[in-house]
């Protein structure tokens, strides 16, 4: 259980550092700042400010090992910036030679760098359109930083070339120029190809963002073994506690949506299966079928349409959990669930129908099958009175199912339903992960995966002993007797 | 089998089978189906059939000679074929196209509200019957019929590659690791001393350093796509074989060939267990991260590759159940190969309960692949599906509209895929 357990945020954490966004693509102005030794360079995402590189660990390698070819840099986990990254990487592949293709990345960055910085004399400015040259010699120049593939690498390199010999000056940029010109030269006369399909292994030490992110550092970070998820891309709050402030919402949903599914879906399960055949029966299985083709985005905008249209009816409110205007938050918790009660009575109604029609039916069949038995025949034999016989024989025998049932929906109670408060718009840890994943905050997302890999797997452990309650027969250590 | 009882496989599919099967003709048909192109045109003594070949070419222009006077030029995608004064035109029965917003009535004009219709040029009447929007249209004036037509092919492309793949993986694994348990299968000691390392090589090989040869192919298209990774793939699975091959040289050694079982059915189970446990939506969204660019292909392989697990299930208890039958024994005692056994003899006994969880996953698939659409995740912006068009009908509830035709779209769709399923499932009961 363990294993999969780790399996699982390895998959998660592997996502996260594979994914091509940035980290701090989808982030809040004030989170990232232009990189500052870059200024002005499209360099086309958000670059994270220094600060927030060691905040997020961005800096460290991301695991224990890593496997490389012989032709990759083996530092390249100092590159914060994806572009570049990829550019280093794909440059080494092709000529097998790490270090030479680092002095060209820096020689070509550095060139980028001097023609930003450029200050040409007003002079050589007003001369025919050495302006727009000068400029567009830039942008080239910071493109070449963006874009590894082999054909626009060459293509900008001409351009940037015709563009030299076009003007007159610039002798500064013109060196530096030529001296990545020079450098990309020998990459290419001492290429060694072969190199990129030797494999390597290295080992990068503790001191890594996977380590960081399960065991904590000495500093700050106290690691997911001890609640410590880590701090958010998009705002920089701790994710524990942006969990636990919007768990409730999601909690107070799901479960009071699966309450009533399973008070009103047991008796009408076992109502129909008791008698068959009558016409309760013969109505509610062919609508509960039905009923289980219907997904939850359409009942719920449905419902919306129907019950929350001033044209139609203008019963319920059509989105949110109060009424922001006249909301205190000093009343007592009973004043403010009262409150909020209207707003939740369409989302928990599209909760309970699909678990509804599932779970209904399935007790249905259960018991009709148990009803065919024997031990049945022998218990009304006996002269049990039939209630008994139903739901003391047949429902316990039939409660299998639906312990695997409950236990499955473990992890749906915690992450609550993305549809559901996205469509009502419900402020819960559903539309938190909805966002999270929109805004590429691989943090938050890395959490859901580990959390909710731990709930199904803890779901298995409880339906294990739920089993072993429902029928006794059951049992976790070998009976050495037998 | 009970006496005159219909077994025919349109006897047992019904009415649902029936209703899935026009719904794939007009899926597979949407784009000739719902045009804004006419099928047929006679226009100033010229003839175009079938002149909804323009689809194809969408440039295509034809010039009209007049005896005197400048020649009259028609390009087939731009012109408005309906206030064209043709001699005779046959247009589309739907004669709207999802993505050509009609002008003079968006702002959701309803079914049932006044149609305006551009007779001529500044000659605005009220829509001719022929030309109605029957289910009304969207803020942009797109047709919602015309949509509902080609959202039907998406969602049946999805909705059945998905549990082609899912169906595929998990009979596969399920039949496999059921029919040859922990003990089934083995290899000597040195193969399997050897395996690890191959499969490592292999991995490396294939996918590492690789990675910028598949990522070229795959911002090619879905054709290189395919051949790059069947390419790395067979390059695994040749390291795989060349272990296997290499373990029998160190055969000479006693120790060395021993044969050691692999645990083959537990770790299929861990594997299950692991892909049970990952939230679906999440993992969409941030394989849609990674690979950049939205598209249909990856939808169908995530739905695919995530719900393989209760297939695996069914197969594998059933393949339990049949692997101790007495024709797999009379199979084996006749000196047949086991791998012929496990395809030939045991996986067709096994499929029968099978189709009834892939038609159920077919409606499940449908219904995840809305559900994303609805969302606005995963699949590129411009192709239209029901559940897109329902979520434009979530800005206006005014629209009821938009909201209850694709919503009823695919309720029909998977409902069909449901009963499909029981039938399959009662037929199976009673023969």
């Amino acid at each position: 259980m363990l294993f999969s357990w780790l399996i699982i945020t390895m998959i998660g954490f592997a996502f996260s550092v594979n994914a091509p966004a940035e980290p701090f693509m989808g982030a809040p102005e004030e989170m990232g700042l232009p990189e500052s030794n870059l200024p002005d360079i499209p360099n086309g995402h958000r670059a994270p400010s220094n600060q927030n590189v060691k905040k997020f660990g961005l800096n460290k390698p991301v695991f224990y090992l890593s496997l490389h070819t012989l032709a990759d840099v083996d530092t390249l986990y100092r590159i914060i910036a994806y572009n570049h990254r990829r550019l280093i990487q794909r440059t080494a592949r092709e000529s097998g030679q790490p270090a030479m293709t680092m002095q060209w990345f820096n020689s070509l960055k550095a060139s980028a760098l001097t023609a930003v910085l450029y200050k040409p004399d007003s002079v050589w400015l007003r001369q025919a359109d050495n302006a727009a040259q000068l400029n567009r010699l830039r942008f080239l120049l910071g493109a070449l930083l963006l874009d590894e593939l082999p054909k626009l690498q060459a293509e900008r390199s001409d351009s940037v070339n015709q563009l030299f010999a076009s003007v007159t000056g610039l002798s500064n940029l013109r060196k530096a120029w030529h001296n990545t010109q020079f450098l990309k030269l020998q990459l290419t006369q001492h290429a060694r190809p072969i190199k990129r399909w030797i494999p390597v292994i290295k080992w990068h030490g503790l001191d890594n963002q996977y380590h960081t992110w399960v065991f904590g550092d000495d500093k700050t970070r106290r690691g997911i073994i001890r609640g410590d998820f880590g701090y958010s891309y998009r705002d920089g709050q701790a994710i524990a506690d942006k969990i636990g402030s919007k768990i409730k919402w999601s909690l107070l949903l799901s479960l009071t949506g699966m309450l009533l599914a399973y008070l009103i879906s047991i008796p009408m399960g076992v109502y129909s299966a008791w008698y068959k055949g009558c016409w309760f029966d013969r109505i509610s299985t062919p609508l509960l079928f039905s009923l289980y083709a219907i997904p939850a985005f359409f009942a719920g905008t449905l419902l919306l349409v129907l019950f929350a249209n001033p044209d139609v009816l203008d019963w319920f409110p059509s989105s949110g959990i109060r009424d922001a205007a006249s909301f205190d938050p000093a009343w007592p918790l009973l004043k403010r669930l009262s409150h909020s009660a209207p707003y939740l009575v369409l989302p928990i109604i599209t909760y309970a129908y699909g678990s509804l029609a599932f779970i209904s039916r399935l007790i249905r069949t259960g018991i009709l099958n148990e009803l065919s038995k024997d031990y049945i025949r022998t218990a009304r034999a006996k002269g049990l009175p039939e209630w008994r016989v139903m739901w003391m024989h047949a429902f316990r025998n039939n409660l299998l199912p639906l312990v695997t049932f409950i236990s499955a929906s473990l992890p749906v109670v915690f992450s609550g339903s993305i549809i559901i408060e996205y469509v009502f718009s419900i402020p819960g840890l559903g539309l938190e992960i909805f966002q999270s994943v929109l805004s590429y905050d691989y943090p938050m997302i890395i959490a859901v995966f580990s959390i909710y890999g731990f709930l199904t797997i803890t779901g298995y452990f409880i339906a294990d002993l739920g089993y072993s309650l429902a029928d006794p027969r059951i049992r976790f250590y070998k009976n050495k007797r037998q | 089998m009970s006496a005159g009882k219909n077994n025919s496989a349109i006897a047992v599919a019904g009415i649902p089978g029936i209703l899935l099967l026009l719904l794939l003709f007009v899926g597979v048909f949407a784009s000739v189906l719902a045009t804004d192109l006419p099928w047929y045109v006679r226009y100033k003594n010229q003839v175009w059939f079938p002149a909804f070949s323009a689809i194809t070419q969408p440039y295509r222009t034809e010039t009209i000679q007049h005896p005197n006077g400048t020649p009259e030029v028609l390009q087939f995608d731009i012109i408005d074929w309906k206030s064209l004064p043709a001699e005779s035109i046959v247009m589309a029965p739907v004669p709207w196209a999802p993505d050509e917003p009609d002008p003079l009535n968006r702002d959701y004009t309803g079914p049932f509200d006044e149609q305006k219709f551009n007779f001529s040029a500044g000659n605005v009447i009220s829509m001719p019957w022929r030309y109605r929007h029957w289910l009304g249209t969207d803020a942009m004036g797109n047709d919602l019929l015309a949509g509902l037509i080609h959202g039907a092919g998406v969602s049946l492309l999805i909705g059945l590659a998905a549990m082609l793949l899912a169906g595929f993986t998990g009979v596969f694994l399920g039949a496999v690791s059921a029919y040859f348990g922990n003990q089934g299968l083995s290899l000597s000691r040195s193969q399997q001393l050897l395996f690890v390392p191959a499969l490592g090589l292999g991995l490396f090989w294939a996918f590492v350093a690789r990675s910028y040869n598949l990522s070229d192919a795959f911002a090619t298209g879905y054709l290189s796509t395919i051949f790059s990774v069947l390419l790395s793939v067979c390059i695994m699975f040749l390291c795989i074989a060349f272990a296997c091959f290499a373990g029998r040289i160190f055969h000479f050694i006693p120790a060395m060939k021993k044969a050691k079982p692999i645990p083959l059915d537990s770790m299929v189970q861990v594997m299950s267990e692991i892909f049970q446990s990952i939230p679906r939506l999440v993992l969409i969204v941030s394989l849609a991260a990674i690979f950049h660019q939205k598209s249909i292909g990856m939808v169908i392989a995530i739905i695919g590759m995530m719900s393989w697990p209760p297939i695996y299930r069914y197969c594998r208890a059933e393949m339990l159940r049949v692997r101790e039958l007495s024709f797999i024994e009379a199979a084996r005692a006749y000196g047949l190969p086991e791998w012929r056994i496990l395809f030939r003899h045991a996986l067709p006994h096994t499929l029968a309960p099978v189709t009834t969880e892939l038609a159920f996953l077919a409606g499940a698939s449908i219904i995840a692949e809305s559900s994303l659409s609805f969302l606005g995740i995963g699949l590129p912006d411009h192709v239209v599906t029901w559940g897109s068009l329902l979520s434009s009908g979530r800005q206006q509830f005014d629209a009821w509209w938009m909201v209850v035709f694709p919503g009823l779209a695919i309720f029909i769709t998977v409902l069909c895929f449901n009963i499909l399923a029981e039938r399959i499932r009662a037929y199976r009961r009673f023969s």
